[in-house]
């Protein structure tokens, strides 16, 4: 994918910089707001990530701008600022993500990874199909190897974000936000638990896993490698 | 509250102010002084009557004795029988007597001595009964002469008297009570505006100050000084405000760095123990990110300047999203978790929904498996306001400990993971709502209870 950084912190530039480039990205780094509001519109990057309080344009305006000009691209916002409303205020500006600082890289991935995977897709799509497993997304039906799998509103929920970013990281706290539209540590393992019952109906009565855990911060889904 | 209580309320607070107080001592006293000074008019007023009746009588005596001398007996008797005739016109009575024989009366006289003295019930020739007459005898020749005068004139005038001393009284303590109530009343609607104005402030409303009036009196200093001290209050909340928010900003881009430097370090070793110690350095981190990241949500809440939040939110409906997130937790732990009832509160729908989170979370961390952990949300009457409870028959906290829980980083389970925010956060959701939180046996367990304000004025 194509990822413009827009961060005026050079030492946080450089670590995500480096780190997308190393998942196979090409990232493009800017430290000026105005400057980067031109560059987005002549490069159309398939990912746009901005740092909130940026010299020349703040990052609020840059994505504003950008969506006034019409450029259609996602961007995710970037701030050391996180309160609740200024959340909003973010989304409002027309950004499609919020991370708060200081964040973990791998969250940063997948919350990036998920901006570039929603971008395509034209058309829409009536069913999710990860190896075996389907889901209807218009009966709400989980089917696999033919056989039908009851769930709850909360678990198609779930299973659905998961399949949509199939063979992505799915962080925990992605979750949260989308499945539950949280966004706070909730204190327990709750997103745990509630993955264990998914497994259980989901991976248990069968052969081989579709969920799998990454490391100690989200999920996976993909078929035998 | 109903109508006569409030009027009940009101009269209390009226009736208890200084002002009030100090006219009912004025009215003891103009009573006091007013029933002296009236006994005082009364006596001065009879004796100067009595006086007056004393001398006529006198001076009619000095005139029969007079006669008498002058005249034959003949004359004598008729000028006192035409006499005691025409006293009878005047409401005066007369009696003449010579060794018992009556010579001429108008009255039933009895014959005395030469003094003075009050006789009770005279019956006149008219057919009158004079209640109290005042009677002077005295010798003139050889007649006894008795002259008398009726004193229901001093009666009526002391009764005269009295009654206006009375009216002017009654006038008086009326005219004082309504001061009185009046100056109360002011003071009470002075001293109602200070609490207002406080009683916002309590509630997290730093700009809200009790009116002072053109003129000030003693309650308008008072209400002035308070005033200034609410500036400086305010001025120091927005002060911790902006610090929090500078702190957090310039505490979190190093953070950031940090962990993302943490991570590239873990990401470069391979396996040993750089390895372990880089992976604990960015956990490590997390904590602190996690543990700031609630002081600051905390300091946020208990800084917030701006009115109460106070749109309509559905406490049921957050206790049944909060009992789903945690009910698979819950049940993991071997607990159950439910939530039930409906309440509708002014509020801030995203903290309620994280404090009663918090409230789930140190339940099932805390009460222990086989608890039953319960959410409930209801409003007990009209009167009282609607509560938030999270109830467990788990392992409770010792009564002693229940009022330091809420306190920051209070971890009672050391072994148990969290950060010991969890119910200060809870606390400060409360307080920003005007709600009291409370914590209590449920026998066994904990029960924690968020009450909200039936009105504003309830506070």
């Amino acid at each position: 994918m194509k990822i413009l950084l827009v961060e005026d912190d050079d030492r946080i530039a450089t670590f995500v910089a480096e780190g997308l480039a190393r998942e196979g990205h090409a990232v493009e780094q800017l430290g000026d707001g105005r400057a980067a509001l031109a560059r987005c519109l002549e490069a159309e990057p398939d990912v746009a990530v901005v740092d909130r309080m940026l010299p020349g344009l703040d990052g609020l305006s840059l994505v504003r701008a950008l969506r006034a000009a019409g450029a259609a691209m996602p961007v995710l916002v970037l701030t050391a600022l996180d309160q609740v409303d200024q959340r909003v205020e973010g989304f409002r500006a027309g950004a499609d993500d919020y991370l708060g600082k200081p964040f973990h890289f791998a969250e940063l991935l997948a919350r990036v990874e998920a901006l570039g995977r929603r971008k395509g897709g034209a058309a829409p799509e009536t069913a999710l199909n990860v190896h075996d497993l389907t889901l209807d997304l218009v009966t709400h039906r989980a089917t696999r190897a033919g056989q039908d799998i009851p769930l709850h509103a909360r678990e198609y929920r779930l299973l659905e974000l998961m399949m949509r970013q199939a063979g992505r990281v799915v962080t925990r706290s992605m979750l949260l936000d989308r499945v539950w539209n949280i966004n706070f540590e909730p204190g327990t393992t709750v997103v745990e638990t509630h993955v264990s019952r998914l497994r259980a109906k989901v991976d248990k009565p069968f052969d081989c896993a579709l969920i799998h855990t990454v490391r100690n911060f989200g999920y996976v889904m993909h078929g035998p490698r | 509250m109903g109508r006569a209580e409030r009027l009940r309320r009101a009269g209390a607070g009226l009736t208890s102010g200084a002002a009030f107080r100090g006219a009912l001592y004025g009215i003891a006293a103009f009573c006091a002084v007013l029933l002296l000074s009236g006994v005082a008019v009364l006596m001065a007023a009879r004796h100067a009557v009595m006086a007056d009746i004393q001398a006529g009588l006198a001076a009619q005596l000095a005139i029969v004795q007079e006669m008498a001398a002058a005249n034959d007996p003949v004359a004598f008797e008729a000028t006192v029988t035409d006499l005691a005739r025409r006293f009878a016109a005047a409401n005066m009575v007369v009696a003449v007597y010579q060794q018992g024989r009556v010579v001429a009366a108008n009255a039933a006289l009895p014959a005395t001595p030469a003094t003075w003295r009050l006789v009770d019930d005279v019956t006149t020739i008219r057919g009158e009964t004079l209640e109290r007459v005042l009677v002077l005898s005295g010798r003139a020749g050889g007649y006894t002469v008795v002259l008398g005068r009726d004193l229901a004139g001093v009666r009526r005038v002391s009764h005269a008297i009295a009654g206006v001393l009375a009216g002017v009284g009654a006038v008086m303590v009326a005219t004082l009570i309504a001061i009185g109530w009046g100056l109360s009343a002011r003071s009470e609607r002075a001293l109602g505006r200070i609490e207002a104005a406080l009683d916002l402030v309590s509630r997290g409303e730093f700009g809200a100050r009790a009116p002072v009036a053109a003129a000030p009196d003693q309650i308008d200093r008072v209400a002035a000084k308070i005033n200034i001290h609410l500036d400086r209050l305010e001025v120091l909340m927005a002060e911790a405000a902006n610090r929090a928010a500078a702190i957090a900003h310039d505490l979190r881009t190093p953070l950031a760095r940090a962990m993302l430097s943490a991570e590239r370090l873990l990401a470069a070793t391979d396996g040993g123990a750089e390895e372990t110690e880089a992976a604990a350095l960015v956990e490590e981190l997390d904590r602190l990110a996690r543990i700031f990241d609630a002081i600051l949500r905390i300091a946020r809440i208990e800084g917030a300047q701006d009115a109460r939040p106070a749109e309509p939110v559905d406490l049921g409906s957050i206790l049944a999203e909060v009992a789903d997130l945690y009910g698979a937790a819950a049940e993991a732990a071997g607990q159950r978790l439910s939530a039930e009832g409906q309440a509708v509160v002014a509020g801030d729908a995203v903290l309620l929904t994280q404090a009663a989170a918090n409230l789930a979370a140190n339940a099932v961390a805390h009460a222990g498996p086989g608890a039953r952990i319960r959410l409930r949300a209801g409003a007990p009457g009209p009167e009282a306001g609607a509560v938030l409870v999270c109830e467990d028959d788990g392992r409770g906290v010792p009564a002693a400990q229940r009022g330091r829980v809420l306190d920051p980083f209070v971890r009672l389970d050391l072994a148990a993971e969290g950060t010991g925010l969890g119910l200060t956060f809870v606390r400060a959701v409360a307080e920003r709502h005007g709600a009291r939180l409370e914590l209590a046996d449920a026998d066994p367990g904990l029960r924690v209870t968020m009450v909200f304000p039936a009105r504003l004025t309830d506070l």
